[in-house]
Order: structure tokens, then sequence, then C-alpha cells
């Protein structure tokens, strides 16, 4: 079964080139174009997508919700609060805030696909160790 | 010693007493010796002769010495034992024959000379000028003695009276001096009391001056003096006055004295214990007024406090940079030096007035916050005149609080003087200082120093506010860069991942021909990416343009309807994406004379904006033209702008989400402002949070170059260089 990767980034482009390079690598994936987006996908009452996904990549500036604020929400979410979520960012101050934010990786911004699937590959599972099954 | 003569009596005619009992002889002999100079006195018998001597003093005697009677020798004998005419000579004429015995006998009957009748007139006649002479010179001798004498005795009684005068002038100038001393200090007043009974015996006149008192007030009552001093004064006086007695020493003291009118004098009396002539033990003083020297020494000392005051007060102003806390700390630091109480008012950024600090002297707990004086503190804040008021008045406080329960409270508070000073920042009044003393009344000087910490606070106002703008700026612009490269970089990160791929697959040697299909939507999403770069290229180097004055404007004729279409057409991609649907009116008659590239940047930014933010609603954009003047706006029902973020918005670096981001660098609407400023057009914008914006333009169809420059109009292509606008950030013109 090949790894869920859940992209959460507000600009189109980026999120297509960028879905269609992890489907290419063999990863589904499942999108939202923002954090606010993306909670409403995992909270109480909504339809929760059949399979959790693996690992989150997530931008930081984002409209109506960016990604530190998604974090705090994430935590309290009972869906996402364990899944590995890496922060993706222009800004290279970011390198050091995202673990303050609490994220569990960082990506510079523009992606190196290398980079990418490393860290990608890194979290291969979930925090708390009880994540999906690795073929 | 012989009668002093009269000086007066001419001393030149010579008396000779002629005796003889026998006239003819005396006729003879007067015959004889007449001559001037000569006074002849005939005496015809020795008993005459002796009569007429008794009271004269003739310089010679010419006498018979037979005569009946008393003979010559015998008067002779008597002349020469009379005391007084002992020395008269006395010359005698016989008929005798002249022999040593009667010559003899003539000498011892004391005759100076003796001298025949037969004699010849010359001989006797200068026998006689020889007497005369002789007589003569005695007369001068005595008369120069007499004078000698009266000139010493003179000389004597004037050196005499010179000497009393002198004594008399000197004890006359020493009782003027002493009594000028006296008299005449008028800065101080002398007085003396009996030690025992306390009953005043002297005071000088200087007391109506100094102390408005008569001196007739002074007497018939014991102690007036210190039943006058001030009552906190009067036991110490009283005390030193005991201790003087007692020690019989001299003591000084300052001490206050209540004048007639009421005014107090300060005073410095010095005191001495004394022993009057009759022997009564009295106490002399000397009180010297030093009033004067008291207020300088008074002004000082509050000038020193004051400088004290404003010192620390500048300091705990310029101490911190949060106002508040500054306000605070320094009205507590002025109950505590200067009034009872102190309320510091600060407009707000709403406008508003707000009371930041209120504070009242330590053990006072009744300025409570009733005592608001609203009203005056707003007549300051509009006029920028300070409120002095030295004596507060009940019917003035029950005009300012016309609630009872609020002048109840302030009535509590006892209020005397109020002094209230406008707090100036940059020509503005941004605030007031209130001052509030129970105890004294307010003065010019107090008014001066009050407005001297008002300029104080305000200047330690802008220090905080420049400090929070500055802060802002650094804020703004380090947000700008994160933001600048997350912009810059957003369109590479596609562009890269697609080369990427493709590098990927190339190595891996799974890359398959793509379909043409995605082919074309691979060059599409490149495409919009290198023209997203292009704009954010072009937007940075207008911002640069802008600030260095270098934007060229370059008017060209064109028809508006056809530049709105052919925007709307070219974002359809981007107002698909977003969900969002255009709906667009203008009058297409409407030829424009503007710079149409930078026009049509306005209605970029206003467009894009409207489809990032409409969140997938409609957005509708008008233009109509009226009276020369075109008005077009950009309708969006998307999240709307809260009212606070208007103004900011049209700002650099500025966005109203804040924490959030929407894309792109957050220069749009400060460009927008720019260009339509260059073109003295305006923009304005109708908004509220949640119900989505609308943006106003308003400019002139055909662009005329402003009165500011002078030139009326502007044909086509004509460019015109936009001045560089001012650092500070620019407000929405609405």
């Amino acid at each position: 079964m090949s790894r869920l990767i859940f992209v959460i980034e507000d600009e189109k482009d980026i999120r297509d080139s960028l879905t269609e390079a992890l489907e290419s690598e063999g990863y589904s994936t499942i999108c939202a174009s923002n954090g606010r987006e993306a909670i409403q996908m995992f909270e109480g009452g909504a339809e929760v997508p059949e399979k959790m996904p693996d690992l989150i990549l997530l931008d930081h500036l984002m409209p109506f919700m960016n990604g530190a604020s998604f974090l705090v929400r994430a935590k309290q979410n009972r869906h996402l609060a364990d899944i590995p979520t890496i922060l993706m960012s222009a800004d290279r101050r970011m390198t050091q805030k995202a673990a303050v934010f609490g994220a569990d990786g960082y990506l510079h911004k523009p992606l190196e696909l290398d980079d990418l699937f490393g860290t990608i590959e890194g979290h291969r599972t979930h925090k708390n160790g009880k994540g999906n099954q690795i073929l | 010693m012989p009668k002093l003569r009269d000086p007066l009596e001419p001393s030149d005619t010579i008396e000779i007493l002629l005796v003889d009992d026998r006239p003819e002889y005396l006729l003879a002999l007067e015959a004889v010796l007449a001559a001037p100079g000569y006074r002849l006195i005939k005496a015809a018998s020795g008993d005459e002769a002796l009569r007429y001597l008794l009271d004269h003093d003739p310089a010679l005697v010419l006498m018979s010495d037979q005569m009946a009677d008393l003979d010559g020798y015998e008067t002779a004998s008597l002349i020469k034992n009379t005391r007084r005419t002992r020395e008269l000579p006395i010359i005698f004429l016989t008929d005798l024959k002249l022999d040593d015995s009667n010559i003899q006998k003539a000498y011892s009957h004391g005759a100076a000379d003796c001298i025949h009748r037969s004699l010849d007139h010359s001989i006797l006649r200068a026998k006689v000028a020889v007497f005369a002479d002789l007589a003569r010179k005695m007369n001068r001798l005595v008369q120069t003695e007499f004078e000698l004498r009266v000139n010493e005795r003179e000389t004597r009684e004037r050196q005499i009276a010179e000497l009393e005068l002198k004594g008399l002038k000197r004890a006359r100038a020493e009782q003027k001096k002493y009594r000028d001393l006296v008299e005449g200090i008028d800065h101080g007043v002398v007085w003396t009391i009996d030690a025992e009974t306390r009953l005043t015996s002297f005071v000088g006149p200087s007391t109506e001056k100094i102390l408005g008192y008569s001196t007739g007030a002074w007497f018939g009552e014991a102690d007036f003096f210190s039943k006058h001093l001030c009552e906190e004064d009067r036991y110490e006086f009283e005390a030193g006055l005991a201790r003087i007695v007692k020690s019989k020493r001299e003591d000084e003291f300052d001490h206050r004295f209540v004048a007639s009118n009421g005014r107090i004098v300060w005073l410095r009396t010095g005191i001495r214990f004394s022993r009057s002539t009759e022997g009564k033990h009295v106490l002399c003083a000397l009180s010297i007024d030093i009033s004067q020297i008291k207020a300088a020494e008074l002004a000082l000392r509050r000038s020193k406090e004051r400088s004290d005051f404003l010192a620390e007060a500048s300091a705990l102003l310029s101490e911190s940079l949060d106002t508040e806390k500054s306000m605070i700390h320094f009205s507590r630091l002025s109950v505590e030096r200067f009034c009872e109480g102190q309320i510091v008012d600060l407009i707000e950024s709403d406008g508003k007035l707000r009371t930041v600090a209120r504070s009242e002297r330590t053990g006072d707990s009744s300025l409570s916050e009733f005592v608001d004086f609203q009203e005056p503190i707003r007549k300051v804040l509009r006029t920028g005149n300070p409120l002095l008021v030295p004596l507060l008045t009940e019917k003035k406080l029950a005009e300012w609080f016309p609630d009872p329960i609020a002048l109840a409270s302030v009535l509590r508070f006892d209020p005397r003087s109020l002094l209230i000073v406008a707090v100036p920042v940059r020509g503005r009044y941004v605030g007031t200082l209130t001052f509030i003393s129970r105890t004294s009344r307010f003065d010019t000087s107090d008014l001066a120093m009050a407005e001297d910490l008002a300029r104080r606070a305000g200047s330690a106002l802008e220090n905080a506010s420049l400090y929070l703008q500055a802060q802002e700026a650094v804020r703004a612009r380090d947000e700008f860069l994160s933001i600048a490269s997350h912009e810059l970089k957003t369109p590479l990160t596609p562009l890269k991942l697609q080369t990427q791929s493709l590098r990927r697959a190339l190595a891996l040697g799974t890359l398959q021909m793509p379909g043409s299909e995605k082919v074309a939507r691979m060059l599409d999403s490149s495409d919009r990416q290198i023209t997203r770069i292009s704009r954010l290229i072009d937007d940075l180097l207008d911002i640069s343009r802008i600030s260095s004055g270098k934007m060229q404007l370059t008017f060209e004729e064109f028809r508006l309807g056809e530049l709105f279409q052919d925007i709307i057409d070219r974002f359809e991609e981007e107002i698909k994406i977003a969900r969002c649907t255009v709906e667009f009116q203008c009058d297409s008659k409407i030829m424009v004379c503007w710079d149409r590239f930078r026009i049509e940047q306005v209605i970029v930014n206003l467009l894009t904006n409207a489809i990032k933010y409409g969140a997938g609603a409609s957005i509708e954009i008008h233009a109509v033209e009226n009276d020369g003047n075109v008005v077009f706006s950009v309708r969006d029902h998307g999240i709307g702008i809260a009212e606070a973020d208007q103004t900011r918005v049209f700002g650099r670096f500025e966005r109203a989400v804040s924490g959030t981001h929407f894309g792109g660098l957050g220069l749009g609407l400060y460009i927008v402002t720019q260009i339509l400023e260059a073109h003295s057009g305006t923009i304005s914008l109708l908004s509220r949070a949640g119900e989505g914006s609308t943006f106003t333009v308003k400019l002139a169809s055909r662009f005329s170059i402003d009165s500011k420059t002078g030139s009326a109009y502007s044909s086509p292509l004509t460019t015109r260089p936009v001045p560089a606008p001012p650092l500070a950030a620019v407000s929405a013109m609405h």
C-alpha cells in the first residue's frame, strides 16, 4: 500500500507540481489549499478520509490559517496530532522556528526533490510508533 | 601797677600839674609852657594839688617849693607816700639859691629835679619836654601793654569760646548721630522693654513703616512685641527672652510678626540685656525686617526643589518607553514633591480622552474617579492655553460638576487651587496634566514649571511613539523580507519541481514522453510562474522608482472600457481558478488621457485583490464619466477589511490580514495610491469585515497638471516626473 502524503499548500501550481512529483515516486496524495481547509477535513462532523495520511507537507504562508496556526490546531485534533508534519517555507529563518511551532521537519523552498523524498523516507512511522504498516 | 587807661583816649596830650599859691606865678608858668601837646592844670595850693591827684594822673608836676600852709616839700612827700602817685615825677621851682642842701632836700622829698625860677625859659621848656616825652613813652608802653593784655585776653577768650563751641558741636553731633542711628534705622525697629514688667520703654519711629503700629501702640501693654508674633514662633521667642534675662547676655532670633494689616513680616531680632541709668534691668532689641531675605531664601529653596523635581520627572518620563507606566510614575512623583493631587489624561488613538494616571498624596484616598475635571481639561486641549485657578470656589466647582455625587466627591477632596496644562507633541495637544493643591495656591511660577513638565512629557510621548514607529518599521521590513522571499520563491518552486522531476526520471530511465495536453499544461504553468516573477520584479522596481522620485508618467488617449475588458480577459484563468465571476459595466465612449500603463497597474492591482480576497463571489466593476471626471469602482464580496485596518492597507508592505498570507508583497495598494496621486486622483475604500470591499477611484478624464506645477494642461504623450513621497506612510485618501 502506498504511503499517503497530505499536501497543504495555497499555491495551486506548487500543489500540482508537488503532487505530480510525489505520485510519480509512488506516493498517494490528498490536498488542502490552506490550514483552515485542512483542519476542516478532519474535524468532528466532517467525513474523515478513509485512509489517514502518513505524513503532512505543510506550507507556512497561507491565507485563512497559516502553517504555524495549523500545527497548534492539529495538536488538538485526534486524527492529526500524531502525524509527522514537515513545514515548508522560503524564509530561511523558519529553519529554526519550525521546531518551535511543533513541526517534525523542515524543507526549504524551492524544494529539492532528493531532500523531499529523503525527508519523507526519514519519517516512515507515526510519532508514537503506532502508524500504518510499512510495506 | 598803674590803672589801665582807656585805650581810646589820646595819649599824646600830656597833662602837667602846675602848683603855686601865687596866681601870677601860675600864670607866668602857664604862659611859658603853653604849647600844643600839653594840657596845663593849675592848682593854687598843695592841698588842691593833692585833691586833683586823687582821681587824675598827670604826667608831671611843677610845684613851687614855698607855699603857705602845705609847702612844696610836704606836698611832695604826701604825693610820694601815696601808692598811686609814687612814680609821678615832680620838679620843684624855687626862688632860693640852688645850693647842694636845697637840691639835696628836694631830692630827699622825691623831686626829680629842682629848677630856679630865673632859669631860662627855654631850658625849663626843654626839661619839661624831656619829662613829657618820657611820659609819652611811658604812656605808649602802658598802652601797648594794655593792648597786649587785651589781645591776649581776647585770644584766650576766643580760644575758650572756640573750644566750648567745638565741644558743644561735638556733643550735639554725637547726640544727633545717636538719634539718627536709632530713628534712621528704617529697615529695623529699635525697642526696649523693662525686663521685669515687660512694658515698652522706647520704640523707634520705624515701627510705623515696618510693622504698621504707631509708637503709641507699644506703650501701656506688657509684652506688646511677643504678643504680635506668629503663633508658631511665640513659644520659642519667649523661651529665648527668658534665657537672655537669666544669662544677662544677648541672643538673636528669626521669627514672624503679624503686622497691623495682618501681613506676615519676617524679623531678625537681636536682644541684649542691659541696665538703665536708673538701675533698672532692660532688654534692648533691634528687629530687622528680613522678609525679602526670607522670600529670596524661600524662592531659592523652591527653585531648587523645583529643579530637582523637574530633573527627576524628566528622568522618569524618559526612563521607559512604556508611556503609561512612565505617566503613572510621574504622577506619583508629582504628589510627593509638588501638589496633593495629579491626573494625566491622554488622547487615545481612537480620539477618546482617557485618564492614564491618577495620584494623591500618601494618606489621601479621596481623589476618586469622580474628581475628573473634564470640562476645563477639554477647554485646555481645545485651545492649548493652560488653566491656572489660584483659588477654586465652590461656585466654580458646582459649574464644572453638575452631578451632585461628583460634586460631593470633589468637595470631599477639598481642592484649593488648580493647574491644567496641555501636553504638546509637534504642535498638537495630545493630553493634559492636571495638578491639584489642597494647601497652597498655584502661581505663575508653578504654571511655568507645569508647562515645562508638559513639554517634557510631550517629548517623552513623542520619543516613545517614534520608538514604536521605528520598531514597527523594523517589524514591517522583516515581514516584508520574509514575504518577499516567499513571493519570489513561490513561482520558482513549481518550476524547479518540474525540472527536477524530469531530471530524476531521466536519471532513473523512467522518462516517458508526455502527451501534448500535459506539455501544454506544464508550459502554461511555467508561463504563469515567469509572469508572476516578472510582475513581482516590476512592483519592486516601481517602489524603488517611487522612493527615488523617478517614476515617469507618459500620457496618451485611450478608451477606458477597452482597457478594462483587456485586463478582465487576461485574468480569465485566475478568475476561474478563484471561482469568481466578474460583472463589468462601462460606457464604451469614455475617452481618457492618462498614463495607460500605470492606470492598467491600478486596475490590475484592484482586480487581483478582489480575486484574492473575494472568496469566490462576484466581482463588480463599474466606470462612469461625469463633468470631466471619471469614477470607477471595483467591488468584491469577500473577507472585507476591518475599520481599524482601512488606512493601513494603503501603506508600504501593509496588508490587512496578519498572521495569514494571501500572496503578494503588500505593495499593491501603495503603488496604486502613488500612481493616482501622480494623476491628481483619489482612491477611497468602503468596507466592513466579512462583507467585502469597494475601492473607488476618481480622477479627471484628461489629466491636467495641478496648480502646483503652474502648467494648465498636458497634451497626450506628455511625460511628467512624479515627486518622491514623504518617508512617512501614505495615508489613504478617502
